[in-house]
């Protein structure tokens, strides 16, 4: 009998601090999650701006560019998937910005 | 007892529907598995998908979607009778908007989390992809519009909530510039710009804002004014400023706003014998109203069901999800919560309305007259201010009952609807910029931020005072904004039946028969209102109202080519 209430206790304990937590996560992404997509967005620009040239934009390479290259392959994966998406930004802003 | 045996079998009814019909849906129509990949994980950047908990995915998606729409669209209705009015909510919740958000949300899933409006393109066509944006223009044309008003209309009515929702703005600046800039901790910054906001509540109580009308504008006429230049500003300040902190500070009004209701109305069953549905049950004709089919439909529009929900549900949410089955609890189930919104919202004007309203004229009612004080026409007494007003009070009576005195309960209420509303106004002036420089790209001018913002705020205001900028004006506006909706929902719903189609067998009836629907009831909705502004000549509605016509009819067209087309 003791066993079992120590282990309900157990449990109880462990979904309370699981509820704390997803609380506080949830606390941090609420106070940040339009920031976090203008923060998004200012990236992408300097990566446009930077690595353009090689997702269509007219722009040619500069010292940084070539300089940067070598690090930048999950970048540029992340600008492609980027550049797909700014076809349709409808989704993301009604769900970024609170519209209702 | 009424009252909570009411508010209690309706919860009943929409657990029980989640649990099978949305397990139904889940497995045997979506076939969701846990071992299929989301884009959450086969996209994994940490950036744009991010694998989330479905708890934390859903209380941002439930903010997202609840707001001033599951309130003000109630308020109007429950003058066709409370029966009408929950029946619509439980119904349209359950079988129709739950199925729109939840397949919207699958849809994305199933799409590389792509939004729905792209998704269009690839199941219909090109041309219903524009479609999305030219509803979503009107929508936000007519959202900026009327959620101005409203707030016009609760500041006129309610002069002490005035210096609370404004204080709302320096307080969200501050909160801001202490957690992004200061590196404060959020947390306890939180706590006391939370605090700081109900202190803020007290203190309107005793300094009542008022401002007169001017020449032949009304007050609420100068109000819509004040706020519209407000939207014109707030929407050019960068985000971390004030949008997200004030955004930030509303989503905690929302949870204090439930549980305030929730418990207050169990307080009020137990302590206030006062406490019963004063409102009629059903009420078909009344006077000045259109008629209840099928204005019942668009008038609760995000109560039931709402075409803003399926651009929600396939954004962030469809790139934060780690497994299939998590998407039951975020599409489903917030739908659900929306409802659960809508229909303490029922209950409010239904019931708390009845505890006691003190008229203009310093007399205090109960029972039956306090509601038919606000409802004993479409138009009476200010018409949309006397609907939302009910909602204000209604609530205000069923909070006090737990010991907050009703003044400050009013002023709770009052700053809980104008504060989603001003989050709104920002939010939609924001999208709108965009979508003009979107319509009008080849136009250079459109792409200056400022005289895009201009022209956003400044077709609104002129559509707002084509109403007469009063409250019996802005009831011409709501079921528009309403019709509008729908007509997205519409095409949603068609988008989510064309998929299941491709599926095979009779899968798509679960959103085939809603969009039919939906489609007809909206149709038919806007050809009463069309007659109706035909005659009393109202230029302005009758040109918007034929637009969202032709853009309905075009979307029953699409739907009628994709029907007969073979696969």
């Amino acid at each position: 009998m003791k066993a079992i209430c120590l282990k309900i206790c157990r449990k109880i304990t462990v979904k309370a601090k699981e509820l704390f937590c997803s609380i506080s996560f949830f606390e941090k992404g609420l106070a940040t999650q339009v920031i976090e997509v203008e923060l998004i967005q200012l990236e992408n620009i300097f990566a446009l701006l930077l690595f353009g040239c090689f997702v269509g934009l007219p722009a040619p390479p500069v010292h940084l560019t070539l300089e940067l290259l070598p690090k930048m392959e999950k970048e540029l994966i992340i600008m492609m998937n980027r550049v797909f998406a700014s076809k349709d930004p409808l989704g993301e802003l009604f769900s970024t910005l609170d519209i209702t | 007892m009424d009252v909570v045996l009411l508010m209690l079998v309706c919860f009943l009814v929409f657990f029980l529907v989640y649990k099978f019909y949305g397990n139904f849906i889940s497995k045997k129509i979506y076939k969701l598995r846990d071992e299929n990949t989301t884009p959450a994980r086969e996209f994994e950047d940490g950036i744009d998908y991010v694998p989330t908990r479905k708890e934390i995915i859903f209380g941002h998606h439930f903010t997202s979607i609840a707001g001033t729409g599951p309130i003000v669209g109630p308020a109007i209705a429950i003058i066709w009778g409370w029966v009408p009015a929950i029946i619509w909510i439980v119904v349209g919740t359950l079988v129709i908007g739950s199925v729109h958000d939840f397949g919207s949300l699958v849809l994305s899933l199933r799409n590389q989390g792509k939004s729905i409006s792209g998704i269009t393109g690839k199941y219909i066509n090109k041309r219903t992809q524009r479609a999305f944006f030219s509803i979503v223009f009107l929508e936000l044309l007519i959202v900026i519009a009327i959620f101005g008003l409203v707030m016009a209309v609760i500041f006129n009515m309610f002069p002490a909530s005035v210096f609370p929702v404004w204080f709302e703005i320096p307080l969200a600046v501050w909160l801001g510039w202490m957690v992004y800039k200061r590196k404060g901790n959020l947390a306890l910054y939180s706590i006391i710009a939370l605090i700081l906001m109900y202190v803020t509540v007290v203190i309107g109580t005793m300094i009542p804002f008022t401002i007169p009308g001017v020449g032949i504008i009304p007050a609420t006429g100068i109000w819509t004014i004040i706020l519209l230049i407000y939207a014109y500003i707030a929407s050019m300040l960068p985000v971390s400023t004030l949008l997200q902190p004030r955004d930030y500070i509303n989503s905690h009004e929302l949870f204090v706003a439930l549980f305030l209701l929730f418990v207050g109305i169990f307080a009020s069953a137990l302590g206030n014998a006062d406490f019963h549905i004063v409102a009629p049950a059903i009420n078909l004709d009344p006077s000045g109203a259109p008629p209840v089919i099928p204005f019942i439909f668009i008038t609760i529009a995000c109560g039931a069901i709402s075409g803003f929900h399926s651009l929600v549900s396939s954004g962030t949410s469809a790139k934060q999800i780690m497994k299939e089955t998590d998407s039951q609890l975020i599409g489903f189930g917030a739908m659900v919560m929306e409802g659960v919104l809508a229909t303490l919202v029922v209950i409010a004007v239904a019931a708390g309305i009845g505890i006691a309203y003190h008229n203009g004229e310093g007399n205090l009612l109960s029972g039956i007259p306090a509601w038919t004080a606000h409802y004993s026409s479409w138009a009476a007494a200010q018409g949309l201010g006397s609907k939302v007003s009910a909602f204000v009070i209604g609530a205000a009576n069923i909070v006090s009952s737990i010991g907050i005195p009703k003044s400050v309960a009013i002023v709770i209420m009052g700053v809980f609807v104008v504060s989603f509303a001003g989050t709104t106004l920002d939010t939609a002036t924001r999208i709108q910029r965009y979508v003009l420089s979107e319509l009008f790209g080849d136009v250079k001018i459109f792409q200056n931020r400022q005289f895009s913002t201009a022209v956003a705020v400044i077709t609104a205001g002129l559509l707002a005072f084509a109403t007469g900028a009063s409250g019996e004006g802005a009831l011409k506006l709501w079921p528009m904004f309403g019709a509008t909706n729908q007509t997205l929902a519409a095409l949603a719903l068609l988008l989510i039946t064309v998929w299941l189609k491709r599926k095979g067998g009779i899968k798509f009836l679960i959103s085939g028969i809603p969009c039919i629907f939906m489609a007809f009831i909206t149709t038919w909705a806007l050809v009463i209102n069309q007659i109706n502004f035909i005659g009393s000549r109202n230029i302005v509605l009758l040109i918007l109202n034929l637009i969202i016509l032709s853009l309905n009819l075009w979307i029953i067209i699409e739907g009628m080519i994709v029907a007969v087309k073979k696969s």
